[in-house]
């Protein structure tokens, strides 16, 4: 059986570099990129199992990715976690309109639980 | 008693035992046939043996009103009723009445055959007695002091007249037809009992004009004698020189006319100048105080006691945008509007001035306030609306405002910064977290405990690291406004369990007997996230600052006047000193510090301001060393529902 294929879309090296590191550690491919656009092209391109998605980043924002991935006919069931430190309730009221996610903050979250989440969405 | 009063007494009982020793020697004098003694010079009428007796009345009545202490007022109102019934029943007789003849029964002998054609009561001291004795049994049954006064000035004057009678030699003056006359030392004893009695409310009635201490009371003190003396003076030098022939009758009299003239001249000039200047004073002080108010940067605005404008300064006007005259009279909660932090019209009953107005207590508002001008436009406000109060009793009030734009933003700026910064710190303690937990996860040999040990302290210190940027966090959002509410039914007990699971390790860890005073379902309006922060912080602190085996208990009280939270602990206590500043932020006491290095000082103020928000009230009670209890009401219609675009991030403890 392949590797499930899980895109890092974040830009902050230091946390990409730890959530690749980890879902390898467990069995997962991943493949990581620093902003929307990149993740966008990826994302349509290598159809990955699962998105772990930033919300700011430079060039292009998540919520804006999220929005043109969903618009893809395949993108549109894509799973996805955002991944934030945003709390803000305008933040997550225009995510929620772009269809299913789960949604995780940052700092309050273990790497151990990012992890466990992804297994779940993907049923492994 | 005022030290004026005490003066007033002193001079009613020296007046009153005047009287008294004057009317005993009269009595003596007619005991022993001394001329001097009842009637002080040879050839002119003795007073009568009955009147000395009534004088003993009435000076004995003044010196009892005089007297400290109330008991001895019946006597003086008897003292009165005798001494007028005297008068009337003398002037009863002398209209032609049954004459009882009371003014014969002592000397009867040496009255009838004095050298006048008897000795009797003269109709002038009678009417005096029953004028004299209206006015002692006025003071002593406490009626206006005007009565008393009145009488007593009246009775003054009838004895004024005899003397001045026995000084120019006018008998008319001091005698009736053919009745016998008033004796001199009558007319002098009447005086001095008048001035007991007018002494007696030095502070009180027409005597006050005399007494005050302003500019009338004054003048009045200086002029009041002279105007006696002085024509009294002068008319009997010219008396004399006429009746010595020196002057005729006519150059006399046109002298004393001049002479008159130019005194009541000399009276009214200096009356005239200290007006005058009394008025440029007050006119300088006036223009004074009016430049001081019209300087003052901040805006003033007083008003009077129902809120219509009686001064504004140019600084206020300038920031109302209206002219000075145009706001005086106006009322000033209709040209002013003013916006409580949510933007919402403050109704008039609710205003600081009318608060102030009401409770004579002042009130300052200082954040989020804005006050809307005539021309509909708005600016941030802080003021402090005081009673203006002048011998205990307000006279309206003064505000004291000034624009707070530039702390509004200064505020803001600093608030956006700390969010801001907060913000990117997260980042990066996310990925210290992460990575240790990797290196814990992925390092190829076991660490050994020493290691384990580094590798926890790195997490504790990051996640501290975590809670305090949280707390910054909450607070610029808190000061920022843009904190949002939303009221649910939420079941606080629960919350309150959970809140303990949460802290049970520590509480387990510390043996700390917890006791929980609520029932198990207790349903109130509340946004979940904000009333946890409630009582996470004030649980959270109770079990964090009481020592081992030491006692937390929370009880829940949903009343008709509020939902009443307690928390209670036997913990290190607050000190007295540092008490005040319990609710500031960052602020810690030294004893929290010592007891407990981690903490950032933000628990309580956050708690507060939510608390205040929301209408509600936070206070506490403590004892150092014993321990604290805070006591929260909050309304008990729920919290408000506030539009906002954050939340409230978690806090660990």
């Amino acid at each position: 059986m392949n590797k499930k294929l899980v895109l890092i879309v974040e830009d902050d090296h230091a946390l990409s570099s730890a959530l690749k590191e980890a879902l390898e550690l467990e069995g997962f491919e991943a493949l990581a990129c620093g902003n929307g656009e990149k993740g966008l092209a990826l994302a349509l391109s290598r159809h990955p199992d699962l998105i772990l998605l930033d919300i700011l980043m430079p060039v292009m924002d998540g919520i804006t990715m999220l929005a043109n991935l969903r618009k893809d006919t395949w993108g549109k069931n894509a799973p996805v976690i955002v991944l934030s430190n945003l709390t803000d309730q305008t933040g997550m009221s225009t995510t929620s309109v772009s269809g299913t996610f789960e949604y995780l903050v940052k700092s309050d979250t273990k790497l151990a639980d990012v992890v466990r989440h992804a297994k779940d969405m993907l049923n492994v | 008693m005022t030290e004026l009063e005490a003066h007033g007494a002193a001079l009613g009982r020296f007046a009153g035992g005047v009287t008294i020793a004057v009317a005993i020697a009269v009595e003596c004098g007619w005991y022993f046939h001394n001329t001097f003694l009842k009637s002080l010079f040879p050839g002119i009428v003795a007073m009568n043996p009955l009147t000395a007796i009534c004088f003993m009345l009435l000076g004995a009545g003044v010196v009892a009103l005089s007297m400290r202490k109330g008991k001895w007022r019946p006597y003086a109102a008897a003292a009165a009723f005798v001494a007028a019934a005297v008068g009337i029943t003398r002037l009863v007789s002398i209209f032609g009445g049954p004459d009882f003849g009371f003014d014969l029964i002592l000397f009867k002998q040496d009255i009838l055959t004095s050298a006048f054609a008897n000795n009797r009561i003269a109709p002038n001291t009678a009417l005096n007695f029953v004028l004299m004795g209206t006015a002692l049994f006025s003071a002593a049954r406490g009626w206006n002091s005007r009565i008393e006064q009145g009488f007593a000035a009246a009775t003054a004057t009838i004895a004024a007249f005899a003397i001045i009678g026995y000084a120019y030699s006018v008998k008319d003056l001091y005698g009736f037809l053919s009745f016998t006359p008033m004796a001199l030392n009558t007319a002098c004893l009447f005086l001095a009992s008048s001035v007991g009695i007018l002494a007696l409310h030095p502070s009180d009635g027409f005597i006050e004009v005399l007494t005050s201490r302003y500019y009338g009371g004054t003048l009045t003190r200086i002029f009041v004698p002279l105007i006696i003396a002085i024509p009294s003076g002068i008319g009997f030098l010219m008396l004399s020189t006429i009746t010595s022939g020196i002057f005729p009758v006519e150059y006399g009299i046109a002298l004393f006319v001049i002479i008159l003239i130019l005194v009541l001249l000399g009276s009214v000039y200096v009356f005239a100048y200290s007006l005058n200047g009394m008025h440029e004073a007050e006119d300088r002080r006036d223009a004074q105080e009016e430049a001081l108010l019209s300087s003052i940067g901040d805006g003033v605005i007083a008003t009077d006691t129902r809120g219509s404008v009686l001064f504004v300064n140019k600084a206020a006007a300038d920031m109302l945008h209206v002219g000075r005259g145009s706001l005086s009279g106006a009322m000033m909660d209709e040209v002013i509007g003013l916006k409580d932090p949510q933007g919402i019209s403050v109704p008039a009953s609710e205003r600081p001035l009318t608060r102030v107005l009401k409770n004579h207590k002042p009130v300052s508002v200082s954040f989020g306030y804005s006050y809307v001008r005539p021309d509909r436009s708005e600016f941030p406000v802080s003021f402090t609306a005081a009673p203006v109060m002048l011998y205990g009793k307000a006279l309206g009030a003064v505000e004291v405002f000034h624009d707070s734009t530039r702390e509004r933003e200064i505020d803001k700026a600093k608030s956006e910064f700390v969010s801001l910064a907060s913000h990117q710190m997260r980042t990066p303690l996310s990925a210290i977290a992460w990575h240790v937990e990797l290196l814990q996860k992925s390092a190829t040999r076991k660490l050994d405990e020493k290691e384990n040990g580094f590798i926890a302290q790195i997490l504790a210190s990051n996640q501290q690291m975590s809670d305090l940027v949280n707390a910054l966090l909450n607070v610029s959002r808190i000061e920022l406004g843009t904190l949002g509410s939303v009221p649910e039914s939420v079941n606080v007990s629960a919350v309150t369990e959970s809140i303990f699971s949460e802290l049970e390790f520590r509480i387990k860890g510390k043996n700390i007997a917890v006791q929980k005073e609520y029932p198990s379902v207790l349903v109130y309006s509340a946004d979940p996230t904000l009333f946890r922060v409630i009582l996470q912080n004030l649980i959270g602190n109770a079990v964090k600052y009481t020592p081992a085996d030491g006692r937390v208990s929370v009880a829940l009280e949903y009343g008709d006047d509020a939902l009443h939270i307690k928390v209670s602990d036997s913990g290190i206590g607050i000190a007295e000193s540092q008490r005040e500043k319990i609710f500031t932020k960052f602020f810690r006491t030294d004893a929290a510090k010592e007891h407990e290095p981690d903490g950032n000082g933000l628990g309580l103020y956050l708690v507060k301001s939510i608390i205040e928000t929301h209408g509600g009230s936070i206070r506490f009670e403590s004892k150092e060393g014993e321990g604290t209890t805070f006591f929260v009401e909050l309304p008990p219609m729920g919290m408000k529902k506030i539009t906002g675009t954050k939340t409230l991030l978690a806090q660990n403890f």
